[in-house]
């Protein structure tokens, strides 16, 4: 119980920290826009709203994936996990869905007070927008538990884990669009981007939150991010198969 | 003499978890990746940003440059250096504290030559060559005066995040059970004098100048190197208001020192 409680208390301590993150953006898009009205299709009011939600998005990715599984992988309690008749990766995948679960609640609730109350972001502009949003947020969080999935893998071939996925954050915060919407990216840039699997994760979701896309263009968005999904689900698969032969050579 | 024992020691201490650390060439190599990334992103977005607008409030890019390595040198000599704090919280939950107790040098000095963070010189290397190449575009002189007041500008400013650094880490000495630390968000608040502190809302900038002084470890020392109006007083009272700050700091760690009860371990 208690270590449950100094869990939440961590869990709030960096959602307090992302928020202060969320007044540095706000303050330099407000003098962004202090001359103009409009800047790439985005009003001042969708960018507040833009670096919001996907602040909110970001805290729903649970950042415990790769603790506890790099950990366990280092002190090799990793064994007992795997002598259990459960394929390994939907185990942990539906145990970190737990943690979302409660996380999502807090977070939402958070979202609506902050957010509504005090930047006064927008709702989806239709329903339907919104129901695609919450699909879009779906998939977004299980292709980040992908992700962080493969990043703890990397927990078999070096004992720092710590720079692997900071290294992994930074470049998630830039080139899945949360710090930036990937509009305003000089041209080559944005090619970059688009040919990389990240903007799935915080870009397209917000993309329909805000009705850049609209109509079939939706279920293009999200057939990409089902793609990346696939894609990197086998990836995910075979690194795991193959570190997994690797930890019975050694644990022998 | 007794300081410069204290120098030696702790000289020695740190040259040797240096070596300790480097041994693990990948492990030292991924950090180092891992906080210039960061930093390249950072600068990439203020590019992104600026290329639009062409200033921010008064400020070209090569200027906000010049505030961005002032932020990020001595904030690289505070982790390499001093970066003992942030293991602070965790021994005092551990009770593994009572080991620093029973030691004869005091538990200040032993926490400040507790752990040298390598990935520190990461963060430096990134803002030498940021203020490199911010300076040669705005032609600022490589005369002596410039060359002292960058040098007691990058002091006061380690000593600033040392002290930031205490203060926050001393909170752990009252509240054990918290696992992740107020340092944390106190930390976060950094990256606010990555930039212009004008940009702000004046009771923020309050907070970055007198509670929180991040500012002055950058924005001030840059506005008065590039001859800013208004805010040229202040490169004055830094060294004397960081020394202040340090003594604040240590008279609150002190406090903190004497409420301490293990936890036992």
């Amino acid at each position: 119980m208690q270590e449950a409680m100094a869990y939440r208390v961590t869990f709030l301590i960096s959602i307090m920290g992302g928020l202060v993150q969320v007044c540095i953006l706000y303050y330099i898009w407000k003098v962004v826009y202090s001359g103009n009205h409009l800047i790439n299709d985005f009003s001042f009011h969708q960018i507040v709203t833009y670096i919001f939600i996907s602040y909110a998005i970001k805290n729903l990715y649970s950042f415990y994936t790769e603790i506890s599984i790099s950990s366990k992988i280092r002190d090799g309690s990793i064994a007992m996990e795997l002598i259990k008749p459960l394929n390994y990766q939907v185990a942990r995948f539906f145990e970190s869905l737990g943690k979302v679960a409660v996380e999502g609640i807090i977070v939402c609730s958070l979202v609506l007070i902050i957010g509504f109350g005090i930047f006064r972001i927008n709702l989806p502009i239709s329903f339907s927008l919104g129901v695609a949003f919450f699909f879009s947020v779906i998939l977004s969080i299980i292709l980040n538990f992908i992700m962080s999935f493969l990043i703890s893998l990397c927990a078999f071939w070096t004992t720092s884990v710590f720079g692997i996925v900071n290294s992994k954050r930074f470049i998630i915060d830039f080139f899945s669009g949360a710090l930036v919407p990937l509009a305003f990216f000089p041209e080559w840039l944005k090619h970059i981007a688009e040919w990389l699997p990240f903007q799935a994760l915080v870009y397209i979701p917000l993309s329909i939150y805000q009705g850049k896309v609209t109509g079939e263009t939706i279920f293009l968005a999200l057939l990409k991010q089902i793609i990346w999904l696939a894609v990197l689900f086998c990836v995910a698969s075979l690194v795991w198969k193959y570190a997994a032969r690797k930890l019975i050579i050694n644990g022998g | 003499m007794y300081l410069l024992r204290y120098i030696n020691l702790f000289c020695k201490i740190w040259a040797l978890d240096i070596q300790a650390q480097i041994e693990y060439k990948f492990d030292f190599f991924i950090g180092n990746l891992a906080t210039i990334l960061g930093q390249v992103v950072g600068i990439v977005f203020v590019w992104i940003i600026m290329k639009r607008i062409g200033n921010l409030s008064d400020w070209n890019f090569a200027e906000v440059m010049l505030i961005y390595a002032f932020s990020a040198i001595p904030y690289g000599l505070s982790q390499l250096l001093f970066n003992g704090f942030w293991r602070l919280t965790a021994y005092v939950k551990s009770g593994d504290f009572d080991f620093f107790l029973v030691r004869p040098l005091g538990a200040l000095f032993l926490i400040l030559s507790d752990q040298a963070a390598t990935h520190g010189i990461g963060t430096i290397a990134t803002g030498i060559v940021i203020l490199v190449k911010a300076a040669s575009d705005l032609n600022i002189k490589c005369n002596l005066l410039n060359i002292a007041v960058f040098m007691l500008m990058i002091i006061c400013g380690t000593i600033i995040h040392i002290s930031i650094n205490m203060l926050s880490s001393s909170i752990s000495f009252w509240f054990v059970g918290v696992k992740g630390s107020v340092m944390f968000v106190v930390q976060q608040f950094r990256d606010f004098a990555n930039y212009p502190i004008s940009i702000y809302s004046i009771p923020l900038q309050i907070i970055l100048t007198w509670i929180l002084p991040f500012a002055l470890t950058s924005f001030y020392p840059v506005a008065y190197l590039l001859g800013k109006q208004g805010y040229f007083v202040f490169v004055y009272i830094i060294p004397l208001v960081s020394l202040g700050f340090l003594g604040i700091s240590y008279c609150i760690w002190y406090i903190g020192l004497s409420k301490y009860q293990s936890t036992g371990s």
